[in-house]
């Protein structure tokens, strides 16, 4: 395949591959992350970005993430795990995005979800699960989006989160709620976005992120209750087709509850640090990657199990 | 284009693909498990750490009572193995559940379920080479589940049996355990040995692992059966034979030691409590030889707790330290000390002793 010249290209075209730069690498929507448990603060909106999507168009991204989260921590202290415990999620994920106009997109995201759990203090294989995850559908309304004439973005969506995970996997006695691939309840979120150039190039992006979710009891009285996280950072679109994204995210998550009584050792607040990176092959393809850097947390109760190491790749393709 | 549409096929095709593959035979079954059990599975929940997930302490320490740092109302789990005594902090097993140790030659497991408040002693099975428990990460009525390393059986603590695995229907062989004040244990035996922090696990001893659970209405995990008479979390001594199922409330004895010696359905039975030292245990007042002895508090004198018709002294633990029986044990009554919704979970609708 020829590399493309950005320079080379008439201007439609140009304005056109930086619309879907900005967007692409502004939504770090490739982080098609586990669609369930909101355990050791993943956010389930990282798989969605509000404006990131054209008029009349379709996107498919199709992901791969790990998330290991074996790190201990007591509060905000990491400490030694001497049980030698290995606790992993590795995800495969589906998002389509339709724009319906210019302003309205719809959104859809499921995921493969295989989780791991082993404790190397037992001899013992370990305990997986694996299984489809619950169903994302976002409704977004973009009413205005940065061009060469506009250097502001605002977006807004509301989504729901359809209980279509599997949630009994280890019968006779299914595991714990966060080693199911489904949280086994629905439940409806809140996005805003909001981004701003400072050139008709629109190479740098300021953004910033918000999203509010809340989730129902399932059939064991389980909840993951509420969560909000804010995402705020930069972003950087080449001329060589590649683009960069830094970002600061903060997140609160509620206690969970069983038939409404708090559960200890859950919720808390989380700091990380997400750079990602990706490169269009051309107008309909494209790849990238993220990895989320654990900056600091402050977790509810006395001891938690947290995220040690994330990183997600995925493929995109666009018609 | 063609390429696209084919890779776009193949992606379907995986997708299809992982969505069969996300059946109910994509993963095992626990591998600790067989699929009987002699108590309802359905009951059996996944505590969430896991299989080990809570760590026993295998290589337990002990020290001297000058050299801990407990403080006087802290509860302790009481053990007597020949002359050599143990306290078993709650502070500690809140982390661990269970700490296996050898005493006088013999191997030993002391449990303690934090969301149920019980504890329990145990010796292993005898033929067994690994004679240790660990935590199996499973609960019953919010109780421990042990499991046995050498078969890798399940026991249910309150139920004191195989419930799962080669070893299903054994009976768990037990000793007499005290829970009570940390003040009070050393008062009966100052030169007892302490179980020590330094466990070989990094934990925060001082702090309790799970908020208010221990005195708030709420539970973290449902039950088989319940009951609205007493406070969810309150501290009740349950005596639980075919003929009896009564508790008495370890905050309404009064203060002091005191003796109180019943009969139910011919079950004879004798009860020390005390609300002040914190302390409740049962014994059957029927000794072996047919012998039925009368019993009555002996106070401030701590191991010994009460004296019978024949002159004979006896102490918490049951054993006659004084008197013509000198030497002698009196059995125990099956009991539990437990939050009253543990209790009833397994034990529905007691007798509540009014004081």
């Amino acid at each position: 395949m020829n590399k493309i010249s950005m320079k080379s290209l008439p201007i439609k075209i140009k304005a056109g591959l930086v619309s879907f730069a900005i967007v692409g690498v502004a939504a770090n929507c490739q982080q098609l992350n586990a669609a369930t448990c909101s355990c050791a603060g993943v956010s389930l909106s990282d798989n969605i970005n509000i404006a990131d999507f054209e008029a009349e168009k379709f996107r498919l991204y199709v992901g791969y993430s790990y998330h290991d989260i074996s790190r201990l921590v007591e509060k905000s202290r990491t400490i030694v795990d001497d049980t030698g415990r290995e606790r992993t999620t590795e995800t495969l994920g589906l998002t389509l995005n339709y724009g319906i106009n210019k302003n309205w997109a719809i959104t859809a995201n499921i995921n493969y979800v295989e989780h791991f759990r082993n404790i190397s203090l037992n001899n013992s294989a370990g305990e997986s699960s694996s299984g489809i995850g619950d169903t994302l559908i976002v409704l977004s309304y973009a009413p205005q989006k940065i061009t060469p004439f506009e250097f502001n973005q605002f977006a807004f969506g509301v989504g729901l989160k359809i209980d279509t995970g599997k949630n009994d996997e280890g019968m006779p006695i299914p595991f714990a709620e966060d080693l199911q691939p489904g949280q086994g309840s629905n439940g409806y979120s809140f996005w805003a976005h909001y981004a701003r150039s400072f050139s008709q190039k629109a190479d740098w992006l300021f953004f910033i992120d918000g999203n509010f979710q809340s989730n129902e009891e399932n059939s064991r009285g389980y909840s993951y209750e509420q969560e909000l996280s804010i995402a705020s950072g930069v972003s950087y679109s080449s001329d060589a087709n590649w683009s960069a994204r830094l970002a600061l995210t903060w997140r609160k998550a509620d206690a969970h509850t069983r038939a409404s009584s708090t559960l200890p050792n859950t919720g808390g607040e989380w700091i990380d640090f997400s750079p990602s990176f990706s490169y269009a092959l051309n107008e309909k393809h494209s790849l990238g990657g993220s990895v989320r850097i654990p900056l600091s947390r402050d977790l509810e109760g006395e001891l938690q199990f947290t995220t040690k190491q994330l990183f997600s790749v995925y493929y995109a393709y666009q018609w | 284009m063609k390429q696209i549409q084919a890779f776009f096929s193949v992606v379907v095709l995986i997708i299809i693909q992982a969505c069969g593959g996300g059946s109910s035979d994509s993963s095992s079954p626990p591998p600790q498990t067989s699929n009987e059990w002699l108590i309802p599975v359905a009951e059996v929940v996944d505590g969430g750490p896991g299989k080990d997930g809570i760590p026993a302490i295998d290589s337990p320490v002990f020290e001297s009572p000058i050299d801990t740092n407990l403080v006087n109302d802290e509860l302790v789990i009481g053990v007597k193995i020949g002359q050599q005594t143990y306290a078993f902090p709650h502070s500690i097993l809140n982390w661990h559940e269970i700490s296996n140790f050898q005493a006088s030659g013999t191997h030993l497991t002391v449990s303690y379920c934090p969301l149920t408040g019980t504890s329990d002693l145990w010796i292993p099975p005898a033929n067994a080479t690994n004679k240790t428990f660990g935590v199996s990460g499973l609960l019953y009525n919010s109780n421990l589940i042990l499991y046995d390393r050498e078969t890798d059986s399940n026991w249910s603590q309150m139920l004191n049996q195989a419930v799962n695995g080669q070893l299903m229907g054994t009976l768990a062989e037990k000793e007499k355990v005290v829970e009570t004040q940390w003040q009070t244990w050393l008062a009966a035996y100052p030169d007892t040995q302490v179980l020590s922090r330094q466990t070989g696990f990094n934990r925060n001893y001082d702090a309790y692992p799970y908020g208010s659970y221990r005195t708030d209405s709420n539970l973290l995990f449902s039950v088989a059966n319940t009951d609205d008479r007493l406070h969810l979390k309150t501290r009740v001594l349950g005596i639980q034979t075919s003929q009896l199922n009564k508790v008495f409330v370890i905050e309404d004895f009064p203060t002091g030691v005191n003796v109180i010696q019943e009969e139910a359905n011919g079950f004879e039975y004798v009860v020390v409590g005390s609300s002040d030292l914190d302390l409740a245990i049962a014994f059957r007042s029927r000794l072996s030889d047919g012998t039925l002895l009368a019993f009555t508090p002996v106070q401030d004198n701590l191991p010994i707790v009460m004296q019978d018709n024949e002159g004979n002294q006896w102490n918490i633990f049951g054993e006659a330290v004084a008197g013509p029986r000198s030497g002698e044990q009196l059995d125990l009554a099956s009991h539990f000390t437990a939050f009253w919704f543990a209790w009833v979970a397994f034990y529905p609708t007691p007798e509540i002793h009014a004081f």
